[in-house]
């Protein structure tokens, strides 16, 4: 009853003060409601368990190139690797899966033309591995995951219905792929996309006896350990395996050990550093959201001293007067996070939108199972801790404030002193401080942000983007069954591709130029021993015709281009690395182990470096090796896959249905997808980072505008509450000048401090994210001079206002006290 | 040195009509003289003192301060004006609660640009004169009413006006603190100094040289 009463009276309380309110709502609906989409994003991509039956017995598997099995030298799983840990490894997993990601063509459905899909091709077995089956029909059997086996596919519920209409008899009916027609046997439940994306899941129906079985790491593994076995002893169970396959049948191509994550923590690992930046951001929000509301709260007590005064008086116990106030602030809280919640609901989708879909590897593969961002339990929860958190947390010191009132002193308004008391000056002060520095924090963070992306977008690419476009096409071996076929093939569509009004020029290559990371090639330069214990450099490998380098306006800085097969042209970094102050012209390198069975290749051009895109393995990657398209094509033709075909364009636009008229022309069966300028490529290159600049930046001003309010509503109060003195001193002689310099000095000191320790706090918060994020970047001068000017504005706007009214106090008015 | 003429002040009350708190009010006061300013609560005593002081410019007539005519002169003139001459005590003392004795006496002589050197010698000055030398370091808390006020008289003269204000300055004092208080306007007034006090005391009125009657805004 007591309880309803103390609601009652603080909800009258705070209808009768709208404006004290309204300010305190929207001050914690900001806060709230930026933490509770932040939350739904992490909970959403770091903590939703994966929608697997067997999720937490599943690990990704890796290829360790040593023994100790670490993550720095990992490969994906070649054939060779897959099948001996299926043959040997019975008694360490119930099951070993693979895929391998791939877009194919699907011909016209009804009024659909033809189109490339993103696809998997997985083990028989990949499905009961993870443990999900298909929604309908069935998985793959292992009679249709051979080499030349029946033409089966299981489609996703989103191709299902967007492509098919959701027809319930789809089971049995047919599907032309890469010009095959492929029958539907399985639809995967809603939203499963995994792995790669895929909208398409084939038999990955491995050949039997590829000359690449044993370097050519391209396979996603998953593997389901056995029951009761820890993921160390899993590991070092692998390790033995693979001395006893290495004894059983030596090949330097062996795997030696296996790095195994589980499944879930493979998808997060990369991504969970990024995501700490934004939590810490949204995190610095709700603080100084908090040390406002308490302010306001505080501010609220010291204006009603007199009430509480006369409720001690009438017999009021200090606990009583702390859960009245402890209900305002309680209240408050409610109204705050109710807002916040509407207020997450209309953030959360522009969050997914512009989060980095499908530029993030691992970022985008939490997207392939029932990735949703929703308003659920696990939010509310949230956002009622939250609530609590911030209502009785920081609700409670101005309730304890309350509750000590002197009795004789505050009822008596003439006896009222004309400041603060110190002790309450101290702990208004404090929470302005600890906003200031929070926000200094978060502007330097934001500023070092921008600082990172702005040096990221104007690196140069090591090559033109302007008046380039740039489209992919799939070269499938369902197509073009052999390399002269692919080779022709690929040369009928760059002779189209030259052939339509305003191209100067047209090439192709292998990966698109802007996604250097893809292809990682094994190499060792000649007289020089291999980098222990891995045996081999990683450079990134480019596939790619004549002409290719002039045709993107890559610099030829030394030698020529392609003219004869083994050959290759080598970027300036990898030449300095591997043959340092020496003429690399002529020099050779090694593709794969020095003792390895794959060709020697001389150089025979120089090129200028590119830009190297972010990737686990920066630092690793010596430089770029690029080697003749049609000679790839004879020695790795399943290498070659995917095409990139690029054109030059004069300044006439050249349109995409000049670009599909074209490839009809040269090949009816081929789609082109993602056609983009590089320039557009460019833009959207970087999209993690700018999800993180832009966040951590709107979490920064929001910081320094919710800092402000609260350094004005302390200051405000301040000179609300020191009016007589300021008349005083206006009846003394001061000028207007003068007390506006009063006030400002105020500002001014608790802004120093709280620069101070925000120079403090983010310098640990650099050194907590650092021991998770080698490559995060930290603030310079400049970072901090713009932070202390920002800091210093938004500081001097809110000591103005009431500066200025400080200033104009009617000496007449205030001391009218007589 | 003072002359008022024709002065009124008034608030408006709504729909055209207005609220008179002193109405035509001719005053002159000479260098030297003690004026008690007297009447009961509302005739616009305090008000007349805050014309006075320049603090108020919201009236009508005319206003001449040693020749000035104050009247004519622009709000920042007046407060100059008022600065380099005025001097203020007020019944509740009015001093700065989170400064010691020394600073509150320092203040008025930061406001006119004094050097350090100078404020330094006036304060050290005021306080002897007026024996406080061992409160210097005290909050005015620490000190009772009648210490109070003699830190305000203190301040109010320490940057040597031609004229001295004081509202009601015994006011919050007991008799014998009160007493004090005038006889040391008595001595500053002997000394020279020209002295306006409002008050509802007759015993202090007879401190002064003369006394002005207010009732309802007239001079009576």
């Amino acid at each position: 009853m007591l309880m309803w009463g103390d609601f009652k009276y603080a909800a009258r309380m705070l209808i009768k003060s709208p404006a004290f309110s309204l300010v305190a709502i929207v001050t914690l609906a900001l806060g709230i409601g930026a933490n509770t989409a932040i939350f739904s994003v992490v909970e959403g991509t770091l903590l939703r368990p994966l929608p697997f039956a067997n999720a937490s017995r599943l690990v990704r598997l890796y290829e360790a190139v040593d023994d100790n099995g670490s993550r720095g030298s990992t490969l994906n799983l070649s054939e060779q690797t897959f099948r001996q840990w299926r043959e040997f490894g019975g008694n360490i997993f119930e099951g070993v899966a693979s895929a391998a990601g791939t877009n194919v063509t699907v011909g016209a459905i009804s009024n659909n033309p033809a189109r490339s899909v993103a696809a998997a091709r997985i083990s028989a077995n990949f499905f009961s591995v993870v443990g999900l089956p298909p929604a309908l029909g069935r998985a793959f059997t292992e009679g249709e995951d051979i080499e030349g086996g029946p033409k089966v596919v299981i489609i996703s519920d989103d191709f299902w219905r967007q492509q098919l209409n959701g027809r319930a008899d789809v089971l049995g009916t047919t599907i032309s792929i890469d010009g095959n027609l492929h029958t539907i046997i399985g639809v995967m439940p809603k939203m499963f996309r995994h792995p790669y994306r895929a909208n398409l899941w084939l038999p990955l129906a491995l050949p039997a006896n590829s000359p690449t079985q044993g370097t050519n790491h391209y396979l996603y593994g998953v593997g389901h350990l056995r029951k009761g076995l820890t993921i160390a002893q899993a590991g070092e169970a692998v390790r033995r395996m693979c001395a006893t396959i290495n004894q059983a049948r030596p090949d330097p191509n062996n795997a030696r050990a296996a790095y195994m994550p589980p499944l879930r923590e493979s998808f997060v690992m990369d991504l969970r550093p990024k995501i700490l930046v934004i939590v810490i951001a949204a995190l610095c929000v709700l603080l100084i959201a908090a040390a406002n509301f308490a302010g306001l709260l505080l501010t609220r007590v010291i204006e009603h001293e007199g009430e509480f005064s006369l409720r001690r008086a009438l017999g009021a116990s200090w606990r009583r007067l702390v859960r009245q106030q402890l209900m305002q602030g309680l209240v408050l809280a409610m109204l705050g996070t109710l807002c916040g919640l509407f207020l997450a609901s209309w953030i959360t989708p522009a969050l997914v939108a512009m989060s980095p879909e499908g530029a993030d590897a691992t970022g985008s593969a939490m997207r392939e199972f029932d990735y949703a961002v929703r308003l659920d339990w696990p939010l509310f929860g949230f956002a009622t801790a939250v609530m609590f958190l911030v209502g009785l947390g920081f609700g409670f010191l101005p309730a304890i404030h309350a509750s000590r009132i002197d009795l004789r002193g505050a009822m008596n308004v003439g006896s009222r002193s004309a400041t603060l008391d110190r002790s309450t000056r101290r702990l208004l002060g404090s929470f302005v401080i600890v906003e200031l520095a929070v926000a200094c924090a978060l502007l330097m963070a934001s500023l070092t942000a921008a600082q990172y992306f702005r040096k990221l977008v104007n690196e140069s690419w090591g090559f033109e983007t302007e008046h380039r476009l740039m489209f992919y096409t799939t070269f499938s071996e369902r197509l073009f069954p052999n390399v002269t076929a692919r080779q022709q093939g690929i040369e009928r569509v760059l002779a189209e591709l030259r052939s339509i009004p305003g191209v100067l020029a047209a090439t192709a290559s292998e990966p698109s130029p802007m996604t250097s990371p893809r292809n990682l090639i094994s190499c060792n330069p000649e007289g020089a021993p291999p980098p222990e214990p891995r045996g081999f450099h990683l450079a990134y490998l480019r596939t790619i015709p004549p002409g290719y380098f002039k045709t993107v306006g890559h610099p030829l800085l030394q030698g020529r281009d392609f003219a004869d097969s083994d050959t290759c042209i080598v970027s300036k970094a990898c030449a300095q690395r591997f043959w340092p102050g020496q003429n690399p012209i002529g020099k050779r390198v090694k593709w794969g182990r020095l003792d390895g069975p794959r060709p020697w290749f001389t150089v025979v051009g120089i090129v200028g470096d590119m830009k190297a895109i972010a990737d686990p393995r920066d630092g690793e990657v010596v430089g770029m090796i690029a080697r003749p398209l049609t000679q790839m094509l004879a020695i790795a033709s399943n290498l070659v896959d995917e095409m990139t075909f690029i054109l030059q364009t004069n300044n006439n636009a050249v349109t995409e249905a000049a670009i599909r008229d074209a490839l009809a022309r040269a090949d009816s069966r081929l789609a082109a997808y993602q056609i983009i300028s590089l320039d557009q490529a460019s833009a959207d290159s970087r999209t993690t980072e700018r999800f993180i600049l832009v966040l951590v930046s709107l979490f920064g001003i929001l910081g320094l505008i919710l800092a402000a309010v609260g350094l004005y509503g302390l200051l405000s109060l301040q000179v609300a509450r020191r009016e007589r003195e300021f008349g005083i001193r206006s009846a003394l002689g001061a000028t207007a000048a003068q007390l506006i310099q009063l006030v400002s000095r105020q500002g001014a000191s608790l802004l120093g401090l709280g620069f101070m320790v925000g120079g403090f706090g983010t310098w640990g918060i650099i050194r907590l994210v650092r021991s998770q994020w080698s490559g995060l970047p930290t603030p310079n001068m400049l970072a901090w001079f713009f932070g202390a000017v920002a800091l210093c504005l938004a500081a001097g706007i809110a000591c103005w206002l009431p500066a200025r009214r400080a200033s104009r106090v009617d000496p007449v008015i205030a001391l009218r006290a007589e | 040195m003072i002359r008022l003429h024709n002065v009124e002040r008034s608030y408006p009350l709504g729909r055209g009509q207005l609220f008179y708190v002193l109405r035509d009010i001719d005053l002159d006061i000479s260098q030297g003289d003690f004026v008690s300013v007297m009447g009961p609560s509302g005739a616009g005593k305090s008000t007349l003192l805050h014309i006075l002081g320049m603090h108020d410019h919201g009236w009508t007539g005319e206003y001449f301060f040693d020749e000035t005519a104050t009247h004519h002169l622009k709000a920042k003139e007046r407060a100059s004006l008022r600065n380099e001459k005025i001097g203020f005590v007020f019944q509740q003392y009015h001093l700065l609660d989170d400064l010691t004795v020394y600073e509150n006496l320092d203040i008025p002589l930061s406001y006119r640009h004094y050097s350090k050197s100078e404020r330094t010698a006036l304060v050290g000055d005021a306080l002897d004169r007026f024996q406080i030398v061992g409160k210097k370091d005290l909050y005015p808390r620490q000190l009772s009413g009648g210490q109070q006020q003699l830190v305000g008289v203190a301040r109010a003269i320490i940057a040597q006006p031609k004229l001295l204000l004081a509202d009601e300055p015994t006011g919050n004092l007991h008799s014998s603190q009160g007493e004090e208080i005038m006889k040391l306007f008595r001595k500053l007034n002997e000394e020279g100094m020209t002295i306006v006090q409002v008050t509802h005391s007759e015993k202090n009125a007879s401190y002064g040289k003369r006394i002005v009657q207010l009732r309802d805004g007239w001079i009576v």
